[in-house]
């Protein structure tokens, strides 16, 4: 599962301006694997993007990574 | 140190965090704007406000260091604050902020190309970051074409890269773009590839553009082709534009706004 976390941080820190502030934590659930993905404030926008086109490029590239077994990865940014 | 480039959200701030940093007053010193700070919308098109603080009573330049050729040496003083040009100006009797048109437009110019090389390097990097960690081994090449920044990806595994239907493609392509963007201070249009797929599928939708054009021929109805992306319908608009027995237009809303053709009215 490293390599899910590498992958997602990879795309996100250059996306951010306060990388040392992009937190990732990974529960396990029934049916996914969750990622909850957590930047500064300011950065927020620039993970969702416009109409979310950013959180949805995010997603698609992260999604279509097969992961073994039968549960899926969902990947949520958390807003405070 | 004499002086200070400071960047900050505000053009405030950065002044004060020069004069911090140089610990003068505001008196004692001449700011110069090189950039104002944008405040964007969500946190997109966000750009911090650059300026030079420089300590007055240090300065004792002659006037004519203003005229004096552009490639100035010290250059490699402002190295780490990236793609800031340099174009020196001593604005002695500078009373505060000042920031002479002429001036910026030089900065703009002399700064953009070596700003958009970065940004364009920058941007490869990151894809091949990407790349590598979804296929294992990738490299990138970027080509610009005036506006135009294509990035090649080189993959065994391709297929990985591109998706179905192109998503993945699609998807590296928009956080190209907001990269680029963001970076970059021209606009320029990133255009993501991997192999040949773009030119694959540029092939495929003539095909298909060929292919219903000839059908809402024959039956004089009006052909919904599945939702694509907006330079994907670009393609189709352009070919079926020279047929002038269908006419084209698009419905529904992004993600999911697909083209449709219909007949026009010049049926024999």
């Amino acid at each position: 599962m490293t390599d899910m976390k590498e992958l997602i941080l990879t795309i996100v820190h250059p996306l951010v301006s306060h990388p040392d502030e992009v937190a990732l934590e990974v529960t396990e659930s029934d049916e996914f694997y969750e990622y909850h993905l957590s930047v500064h404030p300011d950065d927020i926008g620039r993970v969702i993007g416009k109409k979310g086109r950013v959180a949805k490029a995010i997603r698609t590239i992260v999604y279509s990574v097969k992961v073994k077994g039968p549960k899926r990865v969902r990947l949520t940014i958390v807003d405070i | 140190m004499d002086r200070y480039t400071a960047k900050a959200p505000t053009v405030e701030e950065a002044i004060n965090k020069g004069l911090r940093a140089l610990g003068i007053g505001k008196e004692e010193a001449s700011i110069e704007i090189i950039e104002e700070g944008k405040k964007g919308f969500l946190g997109i098109g966000q750009k911090d406000a650059i300026v030079r603080v420089r300590s007055r009573v240090a300065e004792k330049l002659p006037e004519d260091v203003f005229h004096e050729p552009e490639s100035e040496p010290n250059k490699d003083k402002e190295e780490p604050l990236a793609g800031e040009a340099s174009v020196d100006s001593t604005s002695q009797q500078a009373v505060e902020e000042e920031i002479t048109t002429e001036e910026a437009a030089e900065e703009e110019q002399k700064g953009s190309s070596k700003n958009d090389e970065q940004a364009i390097a920058y941007v490869a990097d990151y894809l091949t970051n990407v790349a590598t960690k979804l296929a294992g081994k990738a490299t990138v090449e970027a080509e610009r074409q005036h506006k135009q920044v294509i990035f090649h990806i080189q993959s065994e595994k391709a297929g990985v890269i591109i998706g179905k239907h192109g998503k993945v493609l699609n998807a590296l392509q928009s956080l190209a773009q907001v990269l680029l963007h963001r970076y970059g201070k021209t606009k320029m249009v990133a255009i993501v590839n991997a192999g040949d797929y773009r030119e694959r599928r540029e092939e495929i939708l003539r095909k298909l553009a060929e292919r219903t054009a000839s059908q809402v021929r024959q039956t004089n109805q009006p052909v919904f082709l599945e939702p694509m992306p907006a330079f994907e319908r670009k393609i189709i608009h352009f070919y079926l534009s020279e047929n002038e027995w269908v006419a084209t237009h698009s419905e529904g809303k992004e993600p999911h706004r697909y083209l449709v053709v219909e007949p026009t009215d010049k049926q024999i």
